[in-house]
């Protein structure tokens, strides 16, 4: 069977199970809460893999590929760092806090956090504000690598790849809400694992282990098995904590700890999620291991569909091709929904003062949603330069603004209201301008970001203390 | 030189990951012995 035909059996049978998730989880989605959180009853398994394929896009797997491939084994360090403090700590330090804290606010997207917390209306409108222009840019971007994966693998139109895996995930999510989001995210973790997994053994198996695979790695150069090796450690320590440290203020992962069904649940969640982001090392490990049987790739962001297209049967490539495209489409969803419950409930019920009844606010997070998706899908199949231009500043203008508040509210009772969206404030700003500098000093703006927003968060809060706040600090 | 012919330092993400699994292990049974003891607490 060839390559083409292989694809799209594999990705019809895929598609068919993602709408038959939609569908059956259409009559789960009665309340806003069910929507927009799952109605807090979700166990650890569905909670663990869902985190982790939102988590790990398909930007990991054909980007990470590409790291590896140009920089050598030193990059599984990016993906050992992504589950040590991306998953196993951001678990520990923030998750049952979160879940316990926003239980007895009772809020449901992280902006209503801020407003739960602070008692800040202004932090809240800001945080969501920001949620929801910098998370479509960042689904821009993440529908962009979906479609260059068809485009590679199956030989598709852009476009074509735009609209299959586009169109798919708005009608699920349009559906099912967040239900739909996780049941198809613990899917699609499934499928993610085991089309690694199954790369990996061929890769190995191709270059006679993993052993040899070095040793003739070596020989191309000692610099692509040492760490820090061809990066250089400022390089490969900054990108490490931008895509770990990040994570704990990117509210897409952070409401998986709202939806969990109880603190409890917590325990088996975070050794499943520790165990299941191992995963984060393999695009690295077998980019680095591609470089011994394609020694002169021009573009590294091909290293992992020709290994895939080398090593891999059709079936198999196919396999792969619906692991990437999982990767895509759990993100993409994951962001939707937070984008959607951003706009309904903290502008416009909470920013706005209007009201809505439990099936009014269902279907406007619906008709949102798909008003959302679809404004992504356009924008992806033409991006505009200032798209592209800001992809690169979503995940740490989004990061740098939510991180400090965020922790700070769960560990400290004096980061007080004013600290609180001065850090915002000041997080936002400096990663925007620091990015727009084009990082200086090879810092990236997250890191620069996150600096500012932790020191005006602490300078604030010790010069503006909040008296009023002590009764509602006690009460949550 | 490490393990599959790789250098320590290289070698030693893959620890970091197993290190992982055994924190969380670790915390989850702390978890666990701080919920029984608040709760023997009269």
């Amino acid at each position: 069977m060839s390559l083409f035909n292989a694809c799209l059996v594999v990705l019809c049978l895929y598609i068919a199970a993602l709408v038959g998730i939609g569908i059956w989880s259409v009559r789960k989605a009665r309340t806003a809460d069910d929507f927009v959180i799952g109605g807090r009853k979700l166990g650890p398994w569905v909670t663990a893999l869902s985190f982790i394929a939102v988590y790990f896009s398909s930007v990991l797997i054909i980007g990470g590929g590409g790291f590896g491939y140009k920089f050598g084994m030193s990059t599984v360090w990016i993906g050992a760092i992504n589950v040590l403090v991306g998953c196993t700590l951001c678990w520990i330090v923030l998750g049952k806090r979160i879940r316990v804290i926003t239980e007895r606010m009772g809020v449901n997207t992280i902006s209503g956090y801020f407003v739960g917390r602070y008692g800040s209306p202004e932090a809240g409108i800001f945080s969501a504000l920001v949620i929801f222009l910098f998370l479509i840019i960042y689904n821009v971007s993440v529908v962009k690598g979906m479609a260059h994966s068809f485009e590679v693998l199956m030989g598709l139109p852009y476009w074509g790849g735009v609209l299959i895996s586009g169109l798919v995930i708005i009608f699920y999510v349009v559906l099912g809400g967040y239900q739909a989001v996780v049941w198809t995210s613990l899917m699609q973790a499934w499928v993610m694992i085991f089309s690694l997994l199954l790369l990996t053994f061929s890769t190995l198996n191709a270059v006679g282990g993993l052993g040899e695979g070095v040793r003739r790695l070596a020989e191309a150069g000692p610099g692509y098995v040492n760490t820090p090796g061809t990066w250089g450690w400022a390089g490969l320590v900054s990108y490490c904590l931008v895509v770990s440290f990040g994570v704990w203020g990117m509210p897409q992962l952070l409401i998986r700890f709202y939806s969990i069904k109880d603190a409890k649940t917590f325990r088996l969640g975070t050794v499943i999620v520790t165990a299941g982001a191992a995963i984060a090392v393999l695009p690295y490990l077998n980019g680095a291991l591609s470089r011994v049987l394609l020694p002169s790739l021009e573009n590294p962001d091909l290293a992992i569909p020709s290994l895939s297209r080398m090593v891999l049967s059709p079936w198999g490539s196919a396999i792969l091709l619906a692991g990437v495209v999982a990767a895509g489409m759990s993100t993409f969803a994951g962001v939707l929904i937070i984008i959607s419950s951003s706009l309904v409930k903290d502008v416009y019920i909470n920013g706005l003062k209007k009201e809505l009844t439990g099936p009014q606010e269902v279907m406007a997070n619906r008709v949102i949603t798909a008003a959302i998706g679809l404004i992504g899908l356009v924008l992806a199949l033409r991006p505009p330069a200032l798209i592209l231009v800001l992809t690169a500043f979503s995940w740490a203008v989004i990061a740098s603004t939510n991180l400090w508040p965020l922790l700070f509210g769960l560990y400290w009772k004096g980061a007080s209201r004013a600290g609180a969206f001065a850090s915002m404030l000041a997080g936002f700003v400096t990663a925007i301008a620091w990015t727009w500098r084009g990082n200086p000093f090879g810092v990236h703006g997250f890191l620069a970001g996150s600096v500012a927003g932790l020191a005006v968060l602490v300078a604030v809060s010790l010069v503006k203390r909040s008296a009023a706040a002590s009764a509602h600090l006690e009460k949550i | 030189m490490g393990p599959f012919n790789m250098p320590w330092l290289t070698f030693s993400a893959f620890i970091v990951i197993d290190l992982s699994v055994v924190i969380a292990i670790l915390w989850a049974v702390c978890d666990i012995r701080k919920n029984r003891e608040g709760k023997q607490k009269p």
